[in-house]
């Protein structure tokens, strides 16, 4: 058996469709955010980036970077362990509170990302119920389509934020089947927000258990950084709340926020938080920090939403094909690998720009994006470097503008 | 609707439950607000923290659920559960 042929055959065949994943050698300033540096071979310079899902910045609060000092300077740097086996450290307990309180629910568990979260959480969830269908958003994150198959039961596909689709896959399903509506409510990449109370108001009527993922939105959405369904006052209608620590609060994690019996089934079922060692002590006090502090402050969100919407005026304006949506992501249609990567190359090397190409698997296929993330820091002559250079290359290289 | 910001204010703010006596109680503290909902009968408090810019409405619902939740924390949990740890005892294991 020749291994190495087939590993290169691999990597030949998503090279040649223009999909091969660089990673960019960077490092970010401290408190200088959106600045950082990246690495060449001989070179390192000063760049901007416009592609963090540190929506605001929150990496970067001074608050936040005692918190992770202090904590390592009183309790080391890694926890030990497993949750179990001595990994349970004060801050866990502590943000956990925080998180439970944040989503009005009676308890939170933290996992060592988002994705572990969702994966986790949903297959425990399939296993516990009996014969459980789940019923899923097409457009759900990978980490949930994951957690669903891991689950090993059925499940119902139905259509983008299409609830009429919903409830006829529901109508459908024998009235004492368990059920679980998983859907998110920011999707990552087209921006789109999903109606959360009548998607609950649907899974109660059909007695279902709703499962939610706000990653794209903790932090950044409702009064106190609830995310959506604060912000749209349903979170007493959902019965799962999943989120993230590493996007709006600016650190790294995953948890989930419900009722105390589901959590806690959870912790004992799930072997993606049973066995595995827990966060480290300074990345959970600083998560304490950021969660605190977006609490009881709207500066950050108020700034993010208004450079958001800002960005979106100037691309319009300059014709490029901005994919719309209500949400503070800013998506500006490619519609080819190849062309896409060229593009966030020459931004790099030409202008000091960084931006992530999107390709498939992360977006279908055709529909290849660059996806820009305006932050609270971001400035209007930022903005206009942005602008021009995209508006150079959109011309240089003859991509398509907005019709 | 352009949030109250009372810097000390107490008053009966609402109710958690059909026969609970709710005290809501708001204390501006920095850029923040404190919401604590006292539950009238057994003095029970749960407290929360909300910009001062969000409608007191808001803040006010969440602590009140916070409490309710507090409330049947306690009522599922009797006094003379023999899995309560006594402080004076320990446990026996």
């Amino acid at each position: 058996m020749d291994y190495a042929k087939i590993f290169t055959d691999a990597l030949e065949q998503i090279k040649q469709e223009g999909r091969y994943r660089e990673f960019a050698d960077i490092r970010r300033r401290c408190g200088s955010f959106p600045n950082a540096q990246i690495f060449g071979k001989d070179t390192e310079r000063d760049i901007k980036v416009w592609c963090s899902n540190d929506y605001l910045g929150m990496g970067q609060n001074p608050a936040v970077i005692a918190a992770m000092h202090e904590a390592i300077d009183t309790a080391g740097t890694g926890s030990g362990g497993t949750r179990n086996i001595s990994g349970t450290t004060h801050y866990h307990v502590e943000l956990e509170e925080e998180l439970a309180d944040l989503h009005g629910k009676e308890a939170a568990l933290l996992f060592t990302s988002g994705y572990i979260a969702n994966d986790a959480s949903l297959s425990t969830l399939v296993k516990l119920l009996p014969g459980c269908v789940i019923f899923s958003d097409e457009k759900n994150h990978a980490s949930m389509i994951e957690g669903i198959r891991h689950g090993g039961g059925p499940k119902q596909i139905w259509r983008h934020n299409d609830l009429a689709h919903l409830e006829e896959l529901l109508q459908n399903c024998d009235a004492s089947t368990p059920k679980i509506v998983a859907f998110e409510s920011v999707y990552s990449m087209d921006g789109t927000i999903s109606k959360i109370g009548d998607i609950c108001d649907l899974a109660k009527k059909y007695g279902a258990l709703t499962y939610l993922d706000e990653v794209h939105a903790v932090g950044l959405y409702g009064p106190r950084g609830g995310g959506v369904a604060e912000s749209d006052d349903v979170l007493d209608k959902v019965d799962v709340i999943e989120g993230t620590l590493a996007k709006g609060f600016g650190i790294m994690g995953g948890y989930i926020a419900a009722n105390a019996d589901i959590v806690d089934a959870i912790r004992s079922y799930a072997l993606g938080f049973i066995f595995t060692t827990s966060l480290a002590p300074a990345i959970v006090a600083g998560a304490v920090a950021s969660v605190r502090h977006l609490k009881v402050s709207q500066i950050e969100r108020e700034r993010q939403q208004e450079r958001a919407r800002t960005l979106k005026k100037r691309l319009r304006e300059a014709g490029l094909p901005l994919l719309e949506n209500p949400s503070h992501i800013v998506p500006v249609m490619v519609g080819d690998p190849v062309r896409c990567k060229e593009l966030t190359d020459a931004l790099m090397d030409r202008f000091d720009i960084y931006v992530q190409p999107i390709n498939y698997p992360t977006v279908p296929k055709g529909t290849e994006r660059i996806r820009l993330t305006p932050g609270p820091t971001h400035s209007d002559t930022e903005m206009d470097h942005l602008i021009n250079a995209l508006n150079q290359l959109w011309g240089e290289m003859d991509l398509q503008r907005a019709a | 609707m352009p949030p109250d910001k009372p810097d000390d204010n107490q008053g009966r703010g609402g109710s958690a439950g059909a026969r609970k006596e709710v005290y809501i109680e708001y204390k501006q503290v920095g850029q923040a607000m404190k919401v604590t909902a006292i539950d009238a009968e057994t003095g029970l408090e749960a407290v929360i923290m909300g910009p001062v810019s969000a409608a007191q409405t808001h803040l006010q619902k969440i602590a009140i659920q916070k409490l309710e939740m507090q409330l049947k924390k306690n009522s599922e949990q009797p006094d003379d559960d023999p899995h309560s740890p006594d402080p004076k005892k320990g446990w026996i294991a």
